[in-house]
């Protein structure tokens, strides 16, 4: 980039020093003279050159506009004729060939829109018609943007395209790229390779996770089967962290055998982490507990874990302990003690009724804001 | 001494004089160029919104932090409720709006309570920032998560910071309460965000200019240009001093402003930093340079980045009047950060901002007007008085004026070449007419005012809430309404 830029300087200054050194100074002795009359010369060229090229790319877009507007219909037309069994193969092949950028438009549109049967005739279409070859040619050597977008177009044909050459974008360096990658493979119902893009985005920046959560979320149960457990077992407490905010995004019920474990983790941030978690584990783990330790925790943050914990757990034997962390806790611990007790049911409103009477400025605002929740009608749909 | 040898003396001196000034307007235009070419290759190489799979994908996830956006407001009674319900149907998964009423003495209050049917509340602040005391936090019965916080007039930082106080998102944004986000644009702005979490602490996007655009339900559907020159040659003002700078400046991570109308900051960041500084003016520069300050003494990695494609909308000045008061005033703000933070200057412990970023706003940006304005002055009695031959004044005009218009429409073409936001030739044309008609006079008054600015940030005076004459939005019929009338 910085050699570019260098580039499009120098070929501004290089012909102001041309002209100034080869025509204007020869005509006119004053140096102020000749080297205002060549940057003026430039500048205006160059501002006429801005000019053109403005009306030229206004131009363009309209006509592109145009064109588009004119084509559009009939390809989505012959295109949709064609993915329910009719339509012509050589009508089609003349109409790409004629307006190859609408017609890949029109065919991510209608492969956008259909499934089952007609979505199989239209990739078996872009097969013949060679895009599938070119869409992964363009994956792997176009600017950012055209490479997502044809991943994108990948991602909505039938089957699976492009395997091994997803396993290596997935592994480029541009994160939207490598999240559409990602995608696609997530999308394939094989196990292995689930698997393989939860190791891999587990080390990946956090966008990539953010955007893979979702397609993650349908392994959920085979992956705390296999590739979380690893993440546990490989000590690594950055890919651990990451593993587990992934597995706290699913909000499904999952086995977590590996709770234990990380309950007795060195890292507050993990033993914090896998709280969260704990209201997700199936029945049949006793969790409770681990919640209750945690809330007598040193760490606030594991104590703040514990406390959003308990507002989903709602087990009256963390009643006491509760009302001490909303009584005596920091700003933040009060506030997340009090909405625990909001979801505590009678007993816990009871005591931030007597909180709000009796306790102490912090206390009893903090009180008064979760019974005020508690009382609004969206109460109880959020977690806590 | 003879008189020949004085006017000799005068010559020799008018002479010096006017070359270092005509070196330093060329240096300064020049540098604006490379950021402008620094900008262009980089927008048009990293210029990649996400794709509707990409923000379909975003909107599903549960891992999108939460964002608090704060708006604190004052004397918006005319433009609150629409801006207030554009911000109200952003495209986020998870976000809450957080309106700040600093004392208004007119009826801002009074129009949210009925417009979003707002209900006391017993929401009490969380953060620990000192602001004057709040009267009442009121909260909308509609489906909606939209905060009122009421409280006594203190200034625009100090509403901020009552926000933030408010805030429970790990993300803060301020927008000004006559603005209008375009609809992904908090999506667009988190991305620096989501991609490095650890380190980036604050995110600016672009601020445009929103007069006489069509805007419907809180949502600009219509971009034109202005009738009126002057706002369209803020327009322009607008895209040279975004794309042009702050490009360049954030790829160097040295980015010394983020805009106080559109700037998403990270709640601890801010909070650690001690919040918006109550006694400047220029809150938001004050802010940028104190969080520089904070983590480069500290030695901690941190990210502060520009983003051309999240874009908020804003009324701008139409009369010459108020246009004055905001740039005397922006010119006040640069003095007093730099002033505040002149430690800063030429030292290595403050890397490039220290090295590079402080002494150009130094040098360039707090004296700049001062020395173009003395450049013109010099010139036009030189001329008169003949003490300068007219090349040296063409040298100048070619530096100064041409250059600008240079500058000008480069902005307008990279703003085509990467957005092409505004849709029709004319336009586009009109931009490319304010783009060289901006140079012709309206520069020249925006310097007189920005060297008053100084003057006044020099000798210290003092400023609350800027006052600026609203109009409102141009609203557009709904698509029906159109048809058929």
């Amino acid at each position: 980039m910085w050699f570019r830029a260098a580039v499009i300087l120098a070929s501004f200054f290089y012909p102001v020093w041309f002209l100034h050194v080869e025509y204007f100074s020869h005509r006119w002795k004053e140096l102020p003279l000749s080297l205002a009359a060549s940057f003026l010369t430039v500048q205006a060229a160059v501002i006429l050159c801005q000019l053109l090229t403005s009306c030229a790319l206004e131009h363009a877009a309209l006509a592109r506009e145009r064109r588009s507007r004119r084509v559009r219909p009939r390809l989505l037309k012959q295109l949709a004729a064609y993915a329910a069994g009719g339509g012509r193969l050589a009508g089609l092949r003349a109409l790409e060939r004629r307006y190859p950028a609408e017609f890949d438009r029109a065919l991510e549109r209608l492969l956008s829109l259909v499934s089952g049967e007609g979505r199989v005739r239209l990739t078996a279409l872009a097969e013949q018609l060679r895009l599938v070859g070119r869409w992964e040619r363009r994956a792997r050597r176009a600017p950012e943007r055209e490479r997502r977008h044809a991943l994108e177009c990948l991602g909505l044909l039938a089957g699976e395209h492009g395997g091994r050459a997803l396993r290596r974008l997935a592994r480029c360096s541009t994160p939207l790229v490598e999240a559409s990658a990602c995608r696609l493979l997530a999308r394939s119902p094989r196990q292995e390779d689930a698997a393989w893009v939860f190791s891999l985005i587990v080390g990946k920046p956090y966008l990539v996770r953010v955007l893979l959560a979702g397609e993650m979320r349908r392994h959920a149960r085979d992956l705390c089967q296999t590739a979380l457990p690893a993440e546990v077992a490989s000590g690594d407490t950055a890919r651990l962290l990451a593993a587990l905010e992934l597995a706290e995004s699913w909000r499904k019920a999952l086995r977590l055998p590996f709770l234990e474990q990380l309950m007795r983790h060195p890292s507050a941030a993990v033993r914090a982490r896998a709280l969260r978690l704990t209201p997700f584990a199936a029945k049949g783990q006793d969790v409770e507990r681990y919640v209750r330790r945690a809330l007598e925790s040193d760490s606030e943050q594991v104590q703040a874990a514990a406390l959003s914990a308990a507002a989903a757990f709602r087990a009256p034997s963390l009643l006491p302990l509760l009302e001490r962390l909303a009584s005596s806790g920091s700003g933040e611990l009060a506030r997340l003690a009090c909405a625990a007790l909001a979801h505590c049911g009678p007993d816990g409103i009871e005591i931030l009724r007597r909180l709000l009477l009796e306790g102490g400025a912090l206390p009893a605002a903090c009180a008064a804001e979760a019974l005020a929740a508690a009382a609004s009608p969206s109460f109880g749909l959020e977690p806590a | 001494m003879t008189w020949e040898t004085l006017d000799i003396l005068v010559h020799r001196f008018y002479f010096f004089v006017e070359g270092a000034i005509i070196l330093y307007v060329f240096v300064i235009n020049s540098i604006y160029l490379a950021l402008t070419v620094m900008a262009l290759v980089s927008m048009r190489r990293h210029h990649a919104p996400f794709s509707r799979a990409e923000r379909e994908a975003l909107m599903r996830s549960p891992m999108m932090p939460a964002i608090s956006i704060i708006v604190p407001s004052y004397n918006e009674a005319k433009s609150v409720e629409q801006s207030v319900s554009g911000m109200l149907k952003l495209d986020y998964p998870d976000y809450e709006v957080i309106v700040v009423n600093d004392g208004s003495k007119d009826a801002t209050l009074q129009v949210l309570i009925e417009a979003f049917h707002l209900y006391k509340s017993a929401r009490a602040p969380i953060g620990t920032l000192a602001t004057k005391p709040v009267r009442r936090v009121y909260e909308s019965s509609d489906p909606v998560r939209l905060v009122v916080v009421d409280k006594q007039n203190g200034g625009k930082a100090d509403a901020i910071n009552a926000g933030i106080n408010m805030a429970s998102s790990p993300l803060v944004m301020v927008v000004d309460s006559d603005s209008i986000i375009d609809r992904a644009g908090l999506l667009e702005m988190v991305k620096p965000y989501l991609e490095d979490p650890e380190r980036v602490v604050a995110v600016g996007g672009t601020v445009r200019a929103v007069n006489d655009c069509e805007v419907r339900d809180g949502r600009v559907v219509r971009i034109t240009t202005s009738s009126s020159m002057v706002a369209n040659f803020q327009a322009v003002e607008y895209m040279r001093a975004f794309y042009g700078g702050r490009v360049g400046f954030s790829l160097l991570n040295c980015l010394l402003i983020i805009s106080g109308a559109f700037g998403l900051f990270k709640r601890e960041a801010v909070l650690e930093a001690g919040g918006f500084e109550h006694s400047t003016v220029g809150e938001d520069m004050e802010l940028i340079v104190r969080l520089h300050h904070h983590y480069l003494d500290r030695q901690q990695p941190y990210r502060i980045v520009y983003l051309a494609d999240p874009v908020c909308w804003t009324e701008v000045p139409q009369t010459l009047k108020i246009l004055q008061r905001q740039r005397r005033r922006w010119q006040r703000g640069t003095v007093e950060s730099l002033w505040r933070h002149r430690e800063m200057l030429f030292n290595p412990r403050f890397k490039l901002v220290g090295m590079f970023a402080f002494p150009y706003f130094l040098f360039f940006e707090m004296f700049g007007p001062a020395v173009e304005l003395l450049g013109y002055v010099l010139t036009v009695l030189g001329l008169v008085f003949r003490i300068i031959a007219p090349e040296i004044g063409l040298l100048f005009f070619s530096v100064s004026i041409v250059f600008g218009v240079l500058l000008s429409t480069s902005a307008v073409l990279l703003e085509e070449l990467t957005t092409l936001r505004y849709p029709s030739w004319r336009d586009s044309l009109k931009l490319f007419a304010a783009a060289i008609l901006e140079n012709l006079g309206f520069r020249q008054l925006l310097t007189w005012w920005r060297v008053q600015g100084l003057w006044e940030g020099l000798k210290g005076k003092r400023g609350g809430w800027g006052i600026m004459e609203r109009r409102g939005f141009k609203t557009a019929a709904p698509p029906a309404a159109r048809a058929s009338g």
